[in-house]
């Protein structure tokens, strides 16, 4: 069923939003953030202080890969984009999606996130309707 | 192409691997290359997802992206055939915890790739849902 075209790399729709670079044993891989509206100065802090719980809790927990090695940086490129960065000495694991629930309900509850890379996972729609 | 009761699943990955899989197909050991020894949430297999953003999450920390771009394709399955490999337990779906929207993992046993390969049809992100 597959016997067929042969595809290249320009057939691709290539992300390139997110980078991975590796400096010595260390990956570093950073994202960016794009907020709905603006973020007010308190939920800067809570984004920065969520990020930084995620590591903690990765670090400390050893529930989800053991790899994070740095607190991460998070810095704010305008009011609503940010770019995060994690250290870390392999790729695989489930703090994904420990990463992605966290993300996933700082977006629900806190400031909607429209875009992650090239992902519009974060704006999601509840699967339940509210109670009105 | 498949036009009946077709399920189309999402893959995110650099895209080396992507056009090792779009032309060569599923590859057990090519797949242990990335995942053995290190933690996986279902064990060894192919992870693939109903939600094209979910999947260009994974894209974007995959471990074949480092210093590389990355990418999403599609395979797109009968649901005839999918039902039939969950009958056979070679392909697991489930929630990702603590996340309320609409989208799942499949995970697909290696005992399904032979399958897949032939009777599944893989493309690049055509970028409709």
């Amino acid at each position: 069923m597959n016997g067929k075209k042969q595809f290249t790399k320009d057939d691709l729709k290539l992300g390139t939003l997110g980078t991975i670079a590796r400096q010595g044993d260390v990956i570093a891989h950073s994202h960016v953030v794009e907020f709905g509206r603006p973020l007010t100065e308190a939920e800067r802090y809570l984004f920065s202080a969520v990020l930084q719980g995620f590591y903690y809790t990765v670090r400390f927990s050893r529930q989800f890969g053991t790899d994070l090695v740095a607190e991460p940086q998070i810095e704010f490129i305008s009011a609503q984009t940010a770019r995060y960065t994690l250290r870390q000495t392999n790729m695989t694991g489930s703090w994904k999606e420990l990463l992605l629930a966290i993300l996933t309900n700082f977006s629900l509850e806190i400031a909607p996130i429209i875009q992650h890379d090239e992902s519009r996972a974060f704006t999601p729609k509840p699967m339940f309707a509210e109670p009105s | 192409m498949i036009s009946d009761n077709p399920v189309v699943l999402y893959h995110g990955t650099d895209w080396e691997s992507a056009l090792d899989i779009l032309n060569h197909g599923l590859n057990i050991e090519n797949l242990r290359a990335l995942q053995i020894g290190r933690m996986t949430q279902l064990g060894e297999g192919w992870y693939t997802t109903d939600n094209v953003d979910i999947a260009w999450y994974f894209a974007s920390i995959a471990p074949g992206a480092i210093e590389n771009s990355y990418t999403v394709i599609e395979m797109i399955i009968h649901l005839e055939h999918l039902e039939s490999l969950f009958e056979q337990r070679r392909v697991i779906k489930h929630q990702i915890v603590n996340v309320l929207f609409q989208g799942e993992q499949y995970w697909f046993h290696p005992d399904a790739f032979r399958f897949l390969n032939q009777h599944a049809f893989f493309q690049p992100y055509s970028g409709e849902e």
